[in-house]
């Protein structure tokens, strides 16, 4: 690759960088935190392509450096590039979810949660806690029957009902873990798999592999700002 | 693997006479008709498995790229501002003794396996000895203050895992820079070697170091996302669940899966506690082979240092980590 070309391609580099990161688009692949880094590290990436290109016009260049190979692996740098423009992927949806780990499990530690009072709500929860609640090893004594609102999108289950999901990110979406309820007992129309939905119920232990809420509202909603937990 | 350009390698093309190089006008006509291109081709990039493997796959880069640029700022800095003479006075003269010194600075540096790359590829071009660079290369990514940090975080109220992961990452980075004195060839990191330049003033070197690191490192960086988002959109993470169990089985299996799952190795901690179904001991193996040895990382090393640096140090890393994880594993957990 060209020193030009390879100056302009840091430089587009950058600039989409921190156009993820400015523009909030950025939260369908990384932890939000992830923002700032981002924005800096794409602005670095601009000024370094600019500042190359700059010296490149001017002529200013150490001709003895070149020869070595490798730089045609540079070219590589192309294809993010082309899929963030071509197809650019929204966050992971119900098709990983057999794909990455499901069930958050919490049973190697975590702390033991108060019980909710189930006599004001819907108490809101994330589907992180709402699976922590039901794995704590009191078959779900904390929800002490208490209706509880999740958010998450919607998966098909293996047996009735369907499943709403959502994944927590440590880092990016590449170590994504699943959280899922179960929703049970809801006789209103299914939403389409992947619509992004607030359901309101109560939880009901069980034997199954995600637990399970008795369902008295699914209320179909656009998808969140940070689709990850 | 890198693609073949067919346009000739730079020193074909002098800048006296740029309009040998078509490199530019590629670059932008491709850039130019993806953005026109997108509408038309939007339905039949519609598919499920295309789009996941594409949130992965940029998920990993976009994840990677503010610690690429740390790293390369770093060496940019090294290769600038950091006359040789100063870094082999901050080494024990004796490689035997630089060794450990290198794995303990590791932790000084905080970020993850993607900024330790073009790092340890300039201390060799400055002279440093190749089987320091090989241990500080090892450790850095796994024994830094934000990465035992998240492991802490990750498994609550098991304080040993950090000091477990600590431990046998040190001694696994320790042991591999004792294996290269004994059987390693400094010849093998030539293409690190050769990769020196003085532009005549600091802030060029700087500048033109940096921008020849990021494009180079950037693009092996690609490879190993691609091959990550590829195994882990194709292969359903169910296939463990029948390896499953504790014992020797356990450990070599998430072994395995680190290296082909290529976590960033500040978020390794976090998936490693969700997979309840195998002993800490494999656990651990997971934590310490991942910042080590995995596809991402390989392309990296191979990228930089070329292919028979890789060849030696990729295999003889995942057999001494997952012997040191073991090891530290039956004494601490």
């Amino acid at each position: 690759m060209s020193r030009e070309a390879g100056a302009t391609l840091t430089g587009v580099v950058g600039v989409l960088l921190a156009r993820l990161a400015i523009g909030g688009t950025f939260r369908q692949y990384v932890r939000p935190g992830m923002g700032p880094w981002l924005a800096v590290a794409g602005i670095l990436l601009a000024l370094l392509g600019a500042v190359v290109l700059w010296r490149h016009r001017r002529g200013e260049h150490d001709h003895s450096a070149h020869g070595h190979t490798g730089e045609r692996a540079a070219w590589l740098l192309v294809a993010p590039v082309l899929t963030l423009l071509l197809i650019a992927p929204g966050a992971l949806g119900s098709f990983s979810l057999d794909r990455t780990g499901s069930a958050v499990s919490v049973r190697s530690g975590g702390g033991v949660y108060a019980k909710l009072d189930a006599a004001s709500g819907p108490h809101e929860m994330s589907l992180l806690e709402f699976d922590q609640r039901a794995y704590e090893g009191t078959e779900g004594a904390s929800f002490n029957g208490a209706t509880v609102r999740l958010v998450g999108f919607v998966a098909p289950a293996k047996a009735d009902g369907f499943l709403v999901a959502r994944y927590s990110i440590a880092c990016c979406a590449a170590d994504a873990l699943a959280a899922t309820a179960h929703i049970v007992g809801w006789d209103g129309p299914v939403p389409a798999r992947d619509t992004w939905v607030e359901v309101e119920g109560t939880f009901v232990p069980g034997d199954a592999a995600n637990p399970r809420l008795v369902t008295s509202s699914v209320t179909p909603i656009p998808e969140p700002n940070d689709p990850y937990e | 693997m890198t693609v073949t350009s067919p346009l000739g390698d730079e020193a074909t093309a002098p800048i006296a006479h740029p309009r040998q190089s078509r490199a530019l006008p590629v670059l932008v006509a491709l850039i130019v008709a993806a953005a026109v291109a997108r509408p038309l081709v939007d339905t039949w990039l519609d598919g499920e498995a295309l789009q996941s493997w594409a949130t992965i796959f940029v998920a990993i880069c976009v994840q990677a790229l503010p610690f690429l640029v740390l790293g390369v700022t770093v060496s940019g800095v090294i290769a600038a501002y950091v006359p040789p003479a100063v870094l082999a006075r901050a080494l024990p003269r004796r490689r035997v003794l630089a060794v450990p010194v290198a794995a303990a600075a590791g932790v000084a540096l905080p970020g993850c396996e993607c900024g330790s790359v073009p790092i340890a590829g300039r201390l060799v071009a400055r002279g440093v000895t190749p089987a320091a660079a090989v241990t500080f290369l090892l450790s850095a990514p796994a024994v830094n203050p934000v990465v035992l940090v998240a492991t802490a975080v990750a498994f609550p109220g098991r304080p040993e895992m950090v000091v477990a992961r600590l431990t046998a990452s040190l001694l696994a980075a320790c042991v591999v820079g004792f294996m290269w004195i004994a059987k390693g060839d400094d010849d093998w990191t030539a293409k690190a070697r050769r990769n020196e330049r003085d532009e005549g003033t600091r802030f060029g070197t700087f500048v033109e170091t940096a921008q020849h690191d990021f494009l180079h490192a950037g693009g092996f960086l690609v490879i190993g996302a691609a091959t990550a988002a590829s195994l882990q959109t194709m292969v359903p993470r169910s296939v463990l669940d029948r390896v499953g169990g504790s014992g020797a089985l356990g450990v070599l299996a998430l072994a395995g899966l680190a290296v082909v799952l290529a976590i960033c190795s500040e978020a390794d901690a976090f998936v490693a506690a969700s997979l309840t179904q195998f002993s800490l001991t494999a656990r651990l193996a997971f934590m310490v082979v991942g910042p080590m040895v995995d596809v991402k990382l390989i392309a990296l090393q191979a990228g930089t240092f070329g292919r028979r640096f890789t060849a030696f140090v990729a295999p003889i890393t995942f057999c001494v980590a997952v012997g040191s994880a073991a090891l530290v594993g039956a004494l601490l957990l």
